[in-house]
């Protein structure tokens, strides 16, 4: 059903003739973004770090050229002359440090836990809303996009890992905000570049608190919060989409 | 050759586009094929010039790249101007002065062949050469000139300016002047100086050569002096009558003996003879050499092509003149010229209507107190007229107007553009004077009105042939002002907006007139990038089709860079748009174009009232700042993607402009203009082209 009411709307819209906004008044635009992090609040899958901000690399290296990268795809619709709106699908992959201990730990006695590193994968799907700017002729030219998305993760031993480490998965909503140029060097071919910078609403207990009072646990899923914010924190934009119809 | 000229000149006045009727004048048009000049792509043209340039051995560098880009600039300046539709080609006064060109070189049969005459619209007195053998003559100087001899003199120095490559050594020695080391050093006088002196040298030159031709040819050498008189008197009003107020008046409207001066200058200040800092020599001077030249005259006539030719030709041009004036809004130099011609041709309906027009510019003019409109420089017997109307105030002028509008609508009760004139004056004096329509005695035996400023106006409307139907349509148009001013105070008492209903344009075809496009690369050392612009300008008639294609509108482009020997109807619709937007952006209020029924003619052939007029300007840049770019691409590594790309690309900023007018209700309907901080390119200007037109067929007009 859904398929075809899809397939109704695309022939529709092919058929139409276009008397509104957009690239000669095609509205309809998919892009893939690749969305480069600098490696600075999340490590990367490698376990990586641009720099280490907290002097303490645990299961991490530094690595100046570290960077995370979020591939996503989006459909925009553009609904006024400077006004669009999308929707978009990311894949999220980042490096984190889990805590373990290498015999269990007795009430009453002190203990400590090892480091290893692993990575936290998952995805997003995020709705947006882009204004473009009054000297634009839309879908060329600034623009601002403030969007939220929803994002699903968990940690795995490593890239390829299947296994989840943790029995639930990490659920949390992010807001940001995107700053950028679209231009067209070919016919309906687009390309941005921008930046990009959110907030992700996980437990700000990493900002609050020691981690030596945490457990080998709480260390993990802390640092998975922390990753995730990170992740999201600041990023750029690089993309290239195709005006389709 | 003269034969065939004669034919061709008795052929193209026996064809209908050339029969001109003096009383219902219509203005005059290129026709025919359209020549090469105006047909062939710039970038061939400076290609062609490209490969003729050969570098003299004692040419030095600087004055080869001089030529070099001397051949650019005026290449395409120069077709911009014959674009520009203010030139006309193989119209009656085209072909006339071509002959007489030919007639004077007969003896010079090389330099013959090569030149060829345009005619171009401008009140200015003053004709030009180029280097490639195209003369300018423009209409303000046709109509000045006393005999053929006169123009024969004029095209002979023309003729010199090109057999002597004037143009381009005047330009080559400013060029070399200007990158000389001490150039910068001098005074902005000096600088001036140093250049004109070798102007004026080539002037010299130029009137020597003239003589020469002249002494060969058939002409009359006794009368050809005085061409440097017209010259002289180039920017007085062209005046040769009396003003006499008793052709305002009528019955009981007579104008108080105030209006009228007593006494003006009798003549204009005699000029300093100080040329230091002209392109020209002092006209006394050139007269002087021209005089001992032809001291004891010598044989010959003053009309070689022919007399009536001659008559009828500057008579046409002094009828465009009227209409020029009008356009430019020089309503003093239009009553001045109109009511000269009114001495020779007394009904013409033309000549009246100019009468109407320039009174109702006047008239308006003053009603936006307009100081500019007083003409006080004049002398002599113009002086009279412009006394007359300086002295009016806006109110006797506009009563004066709307009489002459009403006179001209009884004549010709259909024509548009003085319904409207007459409409919109009246509408105008309504919303300053409350009580207008108690201003004026409506019928013979009605009582005179008391205590009127200016008695004698309460006259001016008594004595048409139907002053109910003049009274009818006052009174109409004093009931729309008064609503109107009620409505207003209505508005701004409640202090709130009102709802006003609205609907679509409707707009199903649009024409877009002349696109501009200028591209400028200040990296460069020709920054301004003819070449590629033209190529842009090329292929925008496709761009503006696709757009509008979109929109499901018709489109037709007017572009003068896509010509062909068989686009004759693009550069007269061209031509007469390019007068109507010019006298648009001349006026400030909106006031009814004095070439409205030509506008809206042209309009009903185009079957659309919708004409755009668009442009851009794209500026690229040195992108300043690369080195932080390259180390912040070291600082944050993942950001490089980013930087370092604008480290190789220059910088761009472009500004898009579109005006939409309605001809027929003059109204602007959109303007959009857009700067963008983006390199240029294809897919850009189209999505503007389309964003115009979409804004258009989106706008709403008041129901």
């Amino acid at each position: 059903m859904r398929l075809c009411c899809l397939t109704l709307f695309i022939l529709g819209a092919l058929s139409s003739q276009a008397q509104v906004p957009g690239f000669l008044g095609k509205r309809f635009t998919v892009f893939l973004d690749a969305n480069p992090s600098p490696a600075i609040f999340a490590q990367s899958t490698s376990n990586k770090l641009m720099v280490d901000l907290e002097g303490e690399t645990h299961a991490a290296t530094t690595n100046q050229f570290a960077f995370n990268t979020r591939p996503q795809v989006t459909v925009e619709y553009q609904f006024f002359k400077r006004h669009s709106i999308g929707l978009s699908y990311n894949r999220l992959s980042f490096g984190t440090t889990r805590g373990y201990y290498r015999s269990e730990p007795v009430e009453g006695q002190e203990y400590s836990y090892e480091y290893d590193s692993d990575v936290v994968r998952g995805d997003a799907f995020g709705v947006h809303l882009k204004f473009y700017y009054s000297t634009t002729v839309a879908p060329i030219g600034y623009y601002q996009t403030l969007s939220v998305y929803y994002s699903r993760v968990n940690t795995f031993d490593d890239k390829k890992s299947s296994t989840r480490q943790f029995r639930d998965d990490f659920k949390y909503p992010t807001v940001t905000m995107q700053l950028g140029r679209q231009s067209m060097p070919l016919k309906n071919l687009l390309v941005r570049a921008g930046f990009e910078m959110g907030w992700t609403f996980v437990p700000s207990n990493f900002l609050t608190e020691n981690n030596g009072d945490w457990s080998a646990q709480e260390f993990s899923g802390y640092k998975v919060h922390q990753g995730l914010m990170g992740y999201y924190f600041f990023n750029l934009t690089l993309g290239v989409g195709y005006v389709l119809f | 050759m003269r034969c065939i000229l004669t034919v061709a000149l008795v052929a193209l006045c026996c064809t209908p586009a050339f029969l001109q009727d003096f009383n219902h004048y219509k203005t005059v048009q290129s026709q025919g094929p359209v020549p090469k000049d105006f047909t062939d792509r710039s970038a061939a043209k400076y290609a062609q010039e490209l490969t003729n340039l050969s570098r003299d051995k004692e040419e030095t560098r600087r004055e080869h790249r001089g030529r070099k880009k001397f051949y650019l600039e005026s290449t395409f300046n120069l077709d911009e101007f014959l674009g520009s539709g203010n030139v006309l080609f193989n119209d009656e006064i085209s072909v006339y002065t071509n002959s007489v060109l030919q007639e004077v070189l007969k003896p010079y049969p090389a330099i013959q062949s090569k030149l060829r005459v345009y005619t171009v619209k401008s009140p200015v007195t003053n004709a030009f050469t180029t280097n490639n053998g195209i003369i300018f003559i423009n209409l303000g100087l046709l109509a000045r000139l006393e005999n053929e001899a006169q123009l024969a003199f004029v095209l002979g120095h023309e003729a010199t300016h090109y057999e002597k490559k004037h143009v381009i050594n005047s330009y080559v020695n400013n060029v070399v002047i200007e990158q000389s080391r001490d150039y910068r050093k001098l005074s902005s006088s000096d600088k001036e100086f140093a250049k004109s002196s070798y102007s004026r040298e080539l002037e010299t030159e130029a009137d020597l050569g003239a003589i020469d031709i002249y002494t060969k040819s058939a002409y009359s050498k006794d009368s050809v002096g005085s061409i440097f008189d017209v010259l002289r008197n180039g920017d007085h009003p062209i005046f040769w009558t009396r003003f006499d107020k008793r052709t305002l008046e009528s019955g009981r409207y007579i104008f108080p003996d105030t209006l009228v001066a007593t006494s003006v200058k009798s003549t204009y200040p005699q000029e300093d003879d100080d040329d230091a800092l002209s392109t020209h020599p002092d006209v006394r001077k050139r007269k002087r050499v021209v005089a001992r030249k032809f001291r004891d005259g010598g044989p010959g006539d003053l009309y070689r092509v022919s007399k009536t030719g001659f008559e009828k030709v500057r008579k046409m041009a002094r009828f465009e003149l009227c209409r020029l004036y009008l356009l430019e809004h020089l309503y003093f130099d239009a009553l001045a010229l109109a009511t000269s011609l009114q001495e020779q041709d007394p009904t013409s309906v033309f000549l009246k209507e100019t009468v109407a027009k320039a009174l109702y510019g006047l008239a308006k003019a003053k009603l936006a107190e307009d100081e500019y409109q007083r003409q006080e420089n004049w002398a002599s017997t113009e002086a009279y007229l412009a006394e007359f109307f300086n002295r009016q105030t806006a109110y006797e002028t506009s009563v004066t107007a709307m009489r002459e509008l009403n006179k001209c609508l009884e004549a010709e009760p259909d024509n548009k553009e003085i319904s409207l004139m007459l409409n919109d004056l009246i509408r105008s004096l309504a919303a300053e004077q409350e009580d207008l329509e108690e201003s004026f005695v409506r019928t013979a035996s009605e009582k005179d009105v008391p205590e009127l400023e200016y008695p004698y106006t309460q006259y001016a409307f008594l004595d048409f042939k139907d002053s109910n139907k003049f009274f009818d349509r006052f009174d109409k148009q004093i009931a729309i002002v008064r609503k109107e001013i009620a409505e207003d105070k209505k508005i701004s008492r409640k202090k709130k907006k009102v709802k006003v209903k609205e609907k679509p344009l409707e707009v199903n075809k649009v024409v877009v007139v002349n696109p501009i496009y200028k591209k400028i690369d200040v990296r460069k050392k020709q920054r301004v990038r003819h070449i590629e612009a033209e190529e842009v300008l090329l292929d925008i008639d496709e761009k503006i089709g696709v757009a509008a294609g979109k929109l499901d509108l018709s489109s037709e482009v007017i572009n003068p860079n896509n010509l062909t020997s068989g686009s004759i109807r693009t550069m007269q619709s061209n031509s007469i748009l390019n007068d109507w937007i010019d006298e648009q952006m001349r006026s400030e209020k909106l006031q009814v174009s004095s070439i409205y029924n030509e506008i809206t003619a042209l309009a009903d052939s185009y079957k659309t009232d919708h004409f755009v007029w668009m442009g851009g300007v794209t500026v690229t840049r040195k992108r300043r700042g690369k080195v932080w770019l390259v180390l912040a691409s070291a600082a944050v590594p993942p950001a490089a993607p980013l930087l370092i790309p604008l480290v190789f690309t220059p910088k761009g900023r472009n500004l898009y402009f579109s005006l939409v007018f309605n001809v027929r209700t003059q109204a602007l309907e959109v303007l959009d203009v857009r700067g963008m901080s983006v390199r240029d390119n294809a897919n850009i200007l189209q999505s503007n082209i389309y964003y115009t037109l979409l804004k258009l067929k989106k706008t709403k007009v008041k129901v």
